[in-house]
């Protein structure tokens, strides 16, 4: 029996309370100077980081134009976008190609070891071999980008596909079904909890190499400013990057996986979450 | 695997065999074979092969090479080494904090959002801020890798506790059981498959964070070696350096990972339903 | 006391099997490199570095000219003074960072240096 009752206020409450123990920790570094403010910025110039970086912006259409001057958002708009091309390439072929072979018992023995094979060299080691095909640039952190989803999703599909019984796909095919309709009806939704799992993985490591690939080889994007952030010394143009990229995996995984995962997996499986 | 005594040994090592061209192995043998024809074969007819994909040949001379000079070995310790200590001490600390956290319900919501909002943020994200801490040493990356390891099982370690009915617990409760004798029996059993679970997904984070941070920070091993590599143009090394990497990630996984995560949930997994 | 059928099974689990393979070759191959060690050094050397001297002269002589991860490598046990197709010179190297340079496979001889 709880004290204060339950409730989702009561969770928000609780939840906020290492936040502001935190900030809290970081405002009083900031008066009393325990760390240098080079390796421990104080909060404000974070916040006022935000506005040299768009100095010279003009307004907020521009931004979204990705004008010149409005750094910040250039570098937000340069990564989510790669992200967004990626999973509109990467997911349809990975999920189209991992349902493909995982109906298909040969290709799919044949093309395991290749996933296998191609997940296990993570995106980060691609980079340079990447570098070396397309120069500094877009180019390397998309392909990174593309090659992590696209590869994480076909194996996940594959291995979904192929943990479906054949009993349901004989069952429909007996009903009277089309391939067409053997695939939509009975393989995707079997095995809809892999894929779903395989999109999550690939958002999680996808987003991650990216901001490796941005950090090694990329010219623009939150991981290109927070490397030449650092090498400037600018520690609070890199804290900024850091919280930006949280806000922006969390806003993500709240508003587009979680409820995804929630609609496959948790009607079926234990995951727990504080309700 | 085989636990059982025969009277012919002979005939089992072929049933092995026999296992594994039913499973699959002759499509791998193929596969593999097919692989490496079309690589030489792309690789022979594009204009500047030694730059842009060297032959498998090429890369097996290079690693010739390596081993000869006593490159190659020094730097797969190198890596394996901070990987291994990073990653043992991240789930060492990670596991007991998970479980503590775990204990009580109000400070496990407590912690509930903060150690997710830890964990979206990969070490590797932390590794300019690190750096200009502590530069490019070896401190820097150990603690990348430490913390890369820390928060994704301290949350599943949570999750799991979390997840233990809690009718068990009220059950040693019953029978007048201590509080270290619920943890032992019933919370520290009943998170083993999620501590195996977030076990494996922090190691492999953490292989991502060493190869990022040699790379970044500049501390030779396998990462740097691929870095540096492509700095000079030698992309037999770049080559050589992803295929050690995704072998080693498999001898890995596969020997060591996911063997204990399975047989951890075979064991435990039961108390969870 | 864990039971003879436990053991049993830990034994034949691919984990076991896989990290005693592992730590086998390690073992192998840094037993190997420890015992070949003081071959690689010329008798001079031994007899000199019997003497217990805090700090020698050396002549590292390589298989091959040495590449910049050699030369780092030397250049962490002692300062080295130039080298001459695969010999390096290094000048302060104590007899316990000798024995250790000495150990590299890569490492075809190690000399006094003359002075």
């Amino acid at each position: 029996m709880t004290r204060f009752g339950r409730g989702r206020l009561r969770r928000i409450l609780l939840g906020a309370i290492p936040f502001l123990v935190l900030g809290t920790l970081w405002q009083m570094n900031a008066v009393y100077r325990w760390l240098a403010p080079i390796h421990m910025p104080p909060p404000a110039s974070v916040w006022s980081a935000i506005f040299t970086l768009q100095e010279g912006c003009p307004g907020l259409l521009d931004a979204l134009r990705q004008g010149s001057g409005c750094l910040l958002t250039n570098h937000i708009l340069s990564s989510m976008g790669r992200v967004a091309l990626s999973l509109v390439v990467g997911l349809p072929l990975g999920i189209a190609f991992g349902v493909l072979a995982g109906i298909h018992r040969r290709l799919g023995n044949a093309l395991e070891p290749v996933g296998v094979f191609a997940n296990a060299i993570s995106g980060i080691a691609w980079v340079p071999l990447a570098i070396v095909w397309f120069g500094v640039g877009w180019r390397t952190t998309l392909f990174i980008l593309l090659n992590t989803v696209f590869w994480l999703v076909f194996f996940n599909t594959l291995l979904g596909v192929r943990g479906v019984p054949r009993v349901y796909e004989h069952g429909v095919l007996a009903l009277g079904a089309t391939r067409w309709k053997v695939i939509t009806q009975v393989y995707v939704p079997g095995a809809l909890p892999s894929i779903v799992t395989g999109i999550r993985m690939s958002m999680g490591f996808g987003w991650r190499a990216l901001i490796a690939a941005e950090m090694i080889g990329g010219d623009r994007g939150l991981g290109f400013m927070l490397f030449v952030s650092a090498q400037e010394y600018k520690t609070e143009e890199v804290f900024l990057g850091v919280l930006v990229i949280a806000v922006i995996w969390m806003l993500t995984d709240r508003a587009c996986l979680v409820p995804l995962e929630r609609w496959t997996i948790e009607r079926w499986g234990l995951v727990w979450r504080p309700s | 695997m085989s636990s059982i005594s025969v009277a012919r040994p002979d005939l089992l090592r072929s049933a092995r065999a026999r296992r594994f061209w039913r499973h699959g192995g002759l499509e791998l043998a193929l596969v593999t074979l097919l692989a490496l024809a079309l690589w030489t074969a792309i690789s022979a007819s594009i204009a500047r092969p030694d730059r842009y994909l060297p032959s498998p040949v090429s890369v097996l001379d290079s690693s010739r090479d390596l081993l000869w000079k006593g490159i190659l070995p020094n730097y797969l310790g190198q890596t394996l080494w901070r990987l291994v200590t990073g990653s043992l001490i991240g789930i060492a600390l990670g596991i007991p904090f998970g479980i503590l956290v775990g204990l009580n319900r109000t400070v496990s919501e407590m912690c509930y959002p903060i150690l997710n909002f830890f964990q979206s943020i990969s070490g590797i994200a932390l590794l300019p801020i690190v750096m200009i801490w502590w530069g490019t040493t070896e401190k820097t990356v150990f603690a990348v890798v430490l913390y890369t390891c820390f928060f994704p099982i301290a949350f599943s370690v949570l999750t799991g506790v979390r997840s233990t009915p809690r009718i068990y617990v009220n059950a040693l409760r019953t029978l007048g059981a201590s509080r270290l004798r619920i943890v032992r029996d019933v919370l520290l059993p009943g998170a083993m498959p999620s501590i195996a679970t977030g076990a494996r997904l922090s190691i492999g984070y953490a292989w991502r964070a060493v190869i990022a941070g040699e790379m970044l920070a500049g501390r030779r091993g396998i990462g740097w070696m691929i870095f540096s590599a492509q700095q000079v143009d030698r992309t037999a090394q770049v080559v050589l350096g992803m295929a050690l990497i995704g072998v080693l990630w498999i001898l890995l996984d596969r020997y060591v990972l996911r063997p204990i995560e399975s047989d951890t949930i075979q064991r435990w997994g039961l108390v969870q339903r | 006391m864990p039971a003879a059928k436990t053991l049993e099974r830990w034994r034949r689990h691919p984990t076991v099997r896989f990290l005693a393979l592992a730590l086998a070759v390690l073992a192998v191959y840094h037993g190997y490199l420890y015992l070949a060690g003081p071959s690689r050094m010329t008798d001079r050397l031994r007899a000199r570095l019997t003497e217990g001297p805090s700090t020698v002269d050396v002549l590292v002589t390589a298989k091959f000219p040495p590449e910049e991860f050699h030369i780092r490598l030397l250049q962490q046990v002692g300062i080295m003074r130039g080298v001459q197709d695969s010999t390096a010179k290094l000048y302060g190297v104590t007899p316990a960072n000798v024995r250790y340079v000495s150990r590299h496979y890569w490492v075809r001889l190690i000399d006094l240096a003359p002075n």
